[in-house]
């Protein structure tokens, strides 16, 4: 592989921004999940009814693993906008999620306090048929009030630069 | 609402029942508001354009959120879904209704643990695949 003094010099920023990004505290209110559930068509009275959620075995109403994704949106809006945005300025022209790998260890839960926090494991340079881009991969962690690991989303966004 | 299918009733290679969602302008925009969307790519048919796509893209968070539902869908919350792995394609774009398909590829009893493992895709209405998604579910023991 090619040394590129460039692209590790951003991977430092990149680490550097990220390590200054407090965890995001977050508690998912039974509303906002009856929301969700109404925009995606969920009908289950399993996320909204306290009483099926614990005929179903649960304590609490169960965050459904369909809103895993929505529950790290604000962690990638802060990493990309106060986060890194200085680091590229108007040279970023787009950001594109290309996969996801989720592994849901704990289930999680409505009015449960819980942290998120991102890293930045690998950066790299790809060029493809809409220009340069960047690939980052970033995993982004939801811990409990506990801190044990709960579920872990390794994102994988193509940064364009041109 | 909730299937109950059994797990010894469940064979490899077996299809999963399809779910079609329309992504309307209205439903986008919704989710947009819902989770305070900040990438013009989601909501500037111009900034999309200027990108080289045909229309606004509904976001990748927002499309992947029904893999799990054609799970649920079919199975309830007797499964958890332990492992999901995502992979983007082509761009679900405005309006499109788009169909979300799948079939169970494994199924296994290790160390009394009952797990499945299914391919889903989804794809638009001509029938181009848009994202694919491997997922492992375990059932709880009381199933």
């Amino acid at each position: 592989m090619n040394p590129d003094p460039e692209l590790d010099d951003l991977k430092r920023a990149i680490d550097g921004s990220v390590s200054r990004m407090a965890t995001k505290e977050v508690i998912v209110r039974a509303e906002r999940i009856r929301s969700f559930c109404e925009i995606i068509g969920e009908t289950n009275p399993v996320y909204f009814d306290l009483t099926e959620a614990r005929r179903a075995g649960f304590e609490r109403i169960p965050l459904p693993a369909s809103y895993l994704l929505t529950l790290l949106t604000p962690l990638s809006h802060e990493f990309f906008t106060t986060g890194i945005g200085h680091l590229f300025g108007s040279l970023l022209r787009g950001i594109v999620h290309t996969s996801s790998v989720i592994e849901f260890l704990n289930p999680l839960y409505c009015d449960t306090p819980y942290g998120l926090k991102l890293e930045c494991t690998e950066l790299a340079r790809k060029s493809g048929k809409m220009g340069e881009y960047l690939v980052g991969t970033f995993p982004h962690k939801v811990f409990d009030a506990q801190s044990r690991l709960m579920v872990i989303d390794r994102h994988v966004f193509f940064l364009r630069t041109t | 609402m909730t299937r109950s299918v059994p797990f010894d009733e469940i064979r490899e290679q077996a299809e999963i029942p399809p779910l079609e969602i329309d992504f309307s302008s209205q439903r986008n925009q919704d989710y947009c508001e819902f989770v305070d969307e900040i990438n013009p790519l989601h909501f500037d048919q111009d900034y999309a354009r200027s990108l080289g796509y045909e229309d606004i893209v509904v976001a990748g968070i927002f499309t992947a959120s029904l893999f799990p539902k054609v799970i649920t869908d079919w199975l309830g919350i007797r499964a958890h879904i332990e492992r999901m792995q995502v992979k983007f394609e082509a761009p679900a774009y405005l309006n499109e209704k788009v169909t979300y398909k799948g079939r169970v590829t494994k199924k296994a009893i290790e160390e009394g643990v009952k797990r499945l493992e299914c391919e889903v895709w989804s794809e638009n209405a001509n029938g181009q695949r848009l994202a694919l998604a491997a997922i492992t579910l375990r059932f709880f023991e009381a199933e």
